[in-house]
């Protein structure tokens, strides 16, 4: 076993057997034990090696109170905070929630209501998440549960935001957020993982559900230090004729690997899964997606899109499985990458496998810098060579950009981006 | 298209129509493989003693090998120790020196499978190297091509003939570690072709061999091994059919080339192994290991198959593009009807700079059939301003078959321009119908909009070939309306 | 002709044909007529034999014989020929080598020998000349990269190769410039001869400004409401069929 296992096994504290919560944790820990962290022989970790930054023992995040900034598009909206892990009602906005949006916390649930918080971190628990998931299972002691009525539209985006405080020692925290979309609601949903500075590893679930012809609209920014290890599982379940819109943006951590998971198993349902990430300095960004068309009559659309620049080093595996008699189905994938620097590095694996034969399935990939010819345009019309390859890179990423629907948080990332994309942080 | 749903039964029942099976006594090695297997085969051929330590320390890798896993393939476990590892047509000891000494049986076989020798002795341009089961029996134009300084024979005779040149390039390209099936063939390897073609030559006509399975339980283990000398070009083909039989039988060839600086090498195959029976019953298993090194700069090496046949098909032609300037191309048809299943595609390695790759895969899957595309592109980080573009498409006929497509992408130079397109959908019915509406009948319809879906690829075979993989294909598929 | 009796035609379910009642004699043009949804291009895709249509009543005779129960490929070399509203693209099928099976086809079907390689291009690019069409679209997969206007042309073109006794144009006029409009129209004159009979199907009456039809129907709701002298069309045009389908329902 490794330290990093022991050292957690040493301060896991699942609470009495007895209880629904505490034997699930239980299991949900030895599901992860038993897997252990994958190696690059794992064909799911092909490209990533944890090796390294899973090595040292790490320590359970230390409950705080310290205030972080919270990020500019954060400011002034309904807004759920959690620091290391733990609800802050302070930083919080609870009070402004929208209509027809309940929110129950993890350790509220755990002790007056067990045996609903249970079931919903069975799918986690059983290890079908990955294994880290089962882990986040297995630590969650806060989190919180998003339960949205039938109908309900809320015209303001709903924010959790997950914080971290500076910290000396590596520390571990697993932050959790589960959505539970009524038929024909409405919600926007903006997830964020940022945090001061300090080595740390985050095992970050979400799970949004979806009852028929509901819509969800999902942002999840990952913003954090490169000292951070960032371990995210996304799970998107539409019911009949519901959609979900995910996408995921990753702006900084040392190493990032996003899992996501749709599975379609219901006539009509629709997912979109946009994702951009800027792998700059040494930092590792991993998207794994995996679609699952187990219904007729679904689609799925993806574009994700990849800048590393420096030493940085982008990974993008998409799989769409259309099952057996899964008919009339349309899905497809795009994987748009930049290389921006001979030490940086993409590495891009779209599949499709398709056991039906009324289907329009398409994907495709290109890796490659920035368009020569582009460049000199601009360069002639007297744009100095750093700011016309910002403004092509942006141009590259607006697509997945462009259409985020949250003004604040679009501004936010135009800024983050012309700024980042040719290794000027303080642009932004 | 319910009108026509009987006729497509029909149409994709079509029997192999190669499978029949020549009765021809065998002098064969008994099952089983061990240390002493593989002195028989080498005593047999009067091999030297480092060809023969060769084999054993191969025997000695595979043994601690696992058995891979990792392809989209299903299939009962293999007995390697129920396989012969040796047969050959008893005439082998005094090789017939003119078709007259040749078994007349032999010849038959040939004859119904539309190829007999003496027309292909008058094909124009065109070498025949016949291998039958393990053992090469019958060579024709040598003259022709010994005047170009060209060597085409048997492996087993480049081993006595040309030791030098074998010793240097075998397992040059393929390692004998390479992977568990290169392995088990750089031990058992029985026969197959060699080829040289001298600096600055061309050679003067398309080399091909015609391969046949016909021996019951051996297992064949082709050995090939091409060497294109600086600034020579040589275009070599390889076709197979198969008699009809109802074990399962193993083919784990291993395909060497070299490309030299300037050099080219076109290797084009048809595939028409038997494939099994309606119930997925017999069959060949197709374990083949192929891959092609451009060593010199300005080298190009070039695959194009049609893969029709064999119940399993597991191949990955591939280039490691070393040269600067070099060029790896592979082109593929890939069809899987009935209870087929193929995981195939192939890898481009990219270390030289100003390397280029074009891959071009089709794959087309009918009944039950099971066809994946596996591909790797890796751009070094030595491999400045590499260019690759893939397009891999496949066509479904039929809701219980399978299409699926595996490509891994690995860039560390920002240089590297990757292009990588796929599409998977079934044949239209709009296209269908315009067809017949113009009084096109529903298999003739079919048959032309595969062809026109593969052309890409038939374009790059020479014109005989091309014309045999349209039959082939038509024979396959004739009127599998989706 | 062509008589068809009383038919009606179901779409998943829904009526879309609801007794159709028309008779074509040999060399006459007919003009179909209506406005969008009335089943126009179903009455098209019908006689020609598209799948998806269910024909729950009534017959379609072509010179006697029962259409509806040949495949469409036995329709084709009986002499329907239908232009498509959207012709469809199929990579790498050359469109000469497609006319070609075609052709061969409907003469094997008839009982003609096959015409030779040499002999059957020399008559296609007379023909292709005679229909204006670019001798290098001849070579080009079916439709592939064609303009609106060079697809419709295409379909006019392989009429005159395919030289039916019926020609069904199905919308020929929709997404044409006047140009265009005129080229297609002038082909199909071309092919005007007491033996051969058209039915134009179109929304607008402009097309039958260029080729002039016998008579005109005008189909709504699933039936031909009113059939006249070609007058009819100028008529609707003035109109539009408001009153017809009001009429009608």
């Amino acid at each position: 076993m490794s330290e990093f296992i022991a050292a957690l096994e040493r301060a896991f504290a699942p609470g009495a057997a007895s209880s629904p919560i505490g034997a699930l944790r239980r299991r949900a820990f030895e599901t992860f034990a038993a897997r252990g962290v994958p190696s690059l022989r794992d064909e799911d970790w092909k490209y990533t090696d944890l090796s390294r930054v899973l090595a040292a023992p790490c320590a359970l995040s230390p409950a705080a109170t310290a205030s972080s900034a919270l990020p500019a598009y954060v400011d002034g909206a309904a807004r759920l905070v959690f620091v290391n892990g733990v609800y802050s009602a302070a930083l919080s906005a609870a009070a402004a929630l929208p209509a027809g949006v309940t929110v129950h916390r993890f350790d509220e649930l755990a002790t007056r209501a067990p045996d609903t918080l249970a079931p919903l971190l069975e799918r986690q628990a059983t290890g079908r998440a990955g294994p880290f998931a089962a882990l986040s299972a297995a630590f969650a002691a806060d989190g919180v549960y998003v339960d949205v009525a039938a109908d309900a539209a809320p015209d303001s985006p709903l924010h959790v935001v997950f914080l971290r405080t500076d910290t000396a020692e590596p520390a571990f925290s697993a932050p959790q957020l589960l959505v539970s979309a009524g038929h024909h609601s409405r919600l926007t949903l903006v997830e964020t993982h940022a945090g001061g500075a300090g080595s740390r590893v985050s095992a970050a679930v979400t799970e949004i559900r979806l009852a028929d012809g509901a819509t969800v609209d999902h942002y999840r920014i990952v913003d954090e230090p490169a000292a951070a290890s960032h371990l995210g599982n996304v799970y998107l379940q539409p019911g009949r004729d519901a959609i979900a819109t995910s996408w995921s943006f990753v702006v900084g951590a040392g190493l990032a690997r996003v899992d996501l998971h749709a599975e379609l198993a219901a006539p009509g349902a629709a997912v979109v899964l946009n994702g951009l990430f800027l792998a700059t300095g040494k930092a590792h960004v991993d998207h794994h997606v995996r679609i699952d068309h187990a219904a007729p009559h679904t689609t799925s659309a993806q574009v994700y899109k990849g800048i590393a620049n420096d030493r940085g080093r982008g990974v993008f595996n998409g799989k769409i499985v259309v099952h057996p008699d899964a008919q009339k189905i349309s899905a497809t994938q795009a994987s748009n990458n930049l290389l921006l620097s001979d030490d940086a590095e993409i590495d891009t694996k779209p599949e499709l496998e398709i056991y039906a034969d009324d289907v329009v399935c398409q994907h495709g990939a290109t890796i490659g810098r920035l368009d020569d010819d582009s460049l000199f345009y601009l360069r002639a019309r007297g744009v100095p060579r750093d700011v016309a390859e910002a403004m092509l890179s942006y141009g590259f990423a607006d697509e997945v950009v462009a259409p985020v629907a949250v003004p604040a948080l679009k501004a936010w990332l135009e800024a983050r981006l012309t700024g980042a994309a040719i290794g000027r942080e303080d642009a932004a | 298209m319910s009108g026509t749903t009987q006729d497509v039964r029909e149409l994709l029942g079509q029997k192999y129509q190669a499978g029949f099976y020549t009765d021809i006594e065998q002098e064969q090695a008994p099952p089983g493989l061990n240390e002493d297997t593989l002195r028989f085969i080498s005593a047999k051929k009067n091999e030297p003693s480092w060809l023969l330590e060769w084999r054993l320390k191969a025997l000695e890798r595979w043994r601690a090998m696992p058995e891979p896993k990792w392809a989209h393939v299903h299939y009962p476990p293999i007995d390697f120790q129920a396989i012969s590892y040796y047969a050959a047509p008893k005439s082998a000891k005094d090789k017939p020196q003119s078709l007259d000494e040749v078994d007349p049986k032999l010849l038959e076989t040939y004859a119904k499978l539309g190829i007999p020798l003496e027309e292909q002795k008058m094909l124009a341009g065109v070498a025949v190297d016949v291998v039958f089961d393990s053992v090469s029996v019958h060579t024709t134009f040598k003259d022709k091509l010994a005047a170009a300084g060209v060597i085409f024979c048997s492996f087993a005779e480049a081993v006595q003939k040309h030791p030098e040149l074998v010793r240097r390039y075998l397992g040059s390209v393929v390692p004998v570690t390479d992977n568990y099936y290169a392995a088990l063939n750089s031990a058992v390897f029985s026969d197959g072709s060699f080829v040289y073609i001298p600096k600055g030559t061309r050679c003067p006509m398309e080399l091909s061999t015609y391969f046949r399975i016909n021996a019951m339980n051996s297992g064949q283990f082709e050995r090939t091994l091409i060497i294109a000398d600086e600034g020579s070009y040589v275009s070599y083909l390889e076709g197979c059919t198969a008699p009809m039989r109802d074990e399962n039988q193993l083919h784990a060839a291993v395909v060497e080339l070299v490309a030299l600086e300037r050099a080219e090498i076109k290797y084009s195959t048809v595939q028409n192994w038997y494939p099994g029976d309606e119930n997925g019953v017999g069959g060949i298993y197709n374990f083949v290991t192929k891959r092609g090194d451009c060593r010199g700069a300005h080298s190009k090496i070039s695959w194009t198959q049609v893969e029709t046949g064999s119940a399993i098909t597991w191949k990955y032609p591939s280039c490691v593009l070393r040269g600067d300037h070099s060029v790896g191309e592979f082109y593929s048809v890939a069809l899987t009807n009935h209870h087929q299943q193929a995981d195939t595609g192939t890898k481009m390695v990219h270390l030289g700079r100003n390397t280029r790759s074009t891959i071009i895969s089709k794959g087309i899957s009918a009944g039950r059939g099971q066809n994946a595309y596996r591909g790797l592109v890796r751009i070094a980080k030595s491999a400045e301003n590499a260019r690759n573009y893939t397009q891999c498409d496949s066509l479904l006929m039929g809701d219980k078959c399978g299409a699926h497509t595996f490509p891994y992408i690995e860039v560390k130079n920002a240089s590297a321009k990757i292009e990588h397109e796929a599409s998977t959908s079934k044949i239209s019915d709009d296209q269908l119908f315009y067809l017949r509406q113009r009084g096109i009948r529903a298999e003739d319809a079919v048959n032309l909009i595969v062809n026109g879906f593969c052309k890409e690829v038939f374009k790059e075979l020479p014109m005989e070939f091309a014309v045999e993989a349209q039959k082939l294909l038509g024979i396959s598929l004739e009127g599998a309306v989706g | 002709m062509l008589k068809i009796e009383n038919l009606h035609v179901e779409v998943a379910g829904k009526p879309v044909l609801r007794g159709i009642d028309l008779t074509v004699a040999p060399g006459e043009v007919h003009a179909i007529m209506g406005p969008n949804g009335s089943g126009k291009s179903t009455l098209a895709h019908v006689i020609a034999g598209r799948e998806g249509y269910e024909v729950t009543q009534g017959s379609v005779k072509f010179n006697g014989k029962e259409l509806l129960a040949l495949e469409p490929e036995a329709r084709a070399a009986e002499g329907v020929f239908l232009a498509f509203q959207y012709p469809v693209e199929i990579p790498g099928v050359n469109n000469v080598y497609m006319l070609k099976a075609a052709l061969n086809g409907i003469r094997k079907y008839r009982g003609l020998p096959e015409l030779g390689a040499a002999e059957f291009l020399g008559f296609i690019k007379a023909k292709a000349k005679a229909v204006g069409l670019k001798d290098s679209l001849l070579n080009r997969p079916v439709n592939q990269g064609f303009s609106g206007g060079e697809k419709k042309r295409n379909e006019i073109f392989q009429m005159s190769v395919l030289e039916p006794l019926l020609a069904i144009l199905d919308e020929t006029d929709s997404g044409l410039d006047i140009d265009a409009l005129k080229a297609v129209a002038e082909g199909v004159n071309l092919m005007r001869s007491p033996g051969r009979s058209f039915v134009v199907v179109t929304h607008y009456q402009r097309l039958l400004d260029y080729i002039v039809p016998d008579y005109v129907h005008v189909l709504a709701q699933g039936r031909i409401v009113k059939s006249g002298p070609r007058e009819l069309a100028l008529e609707l045009e003035a109109r539009g069929y408001d009153w017809l389908v009001e009429a009608a329902a």
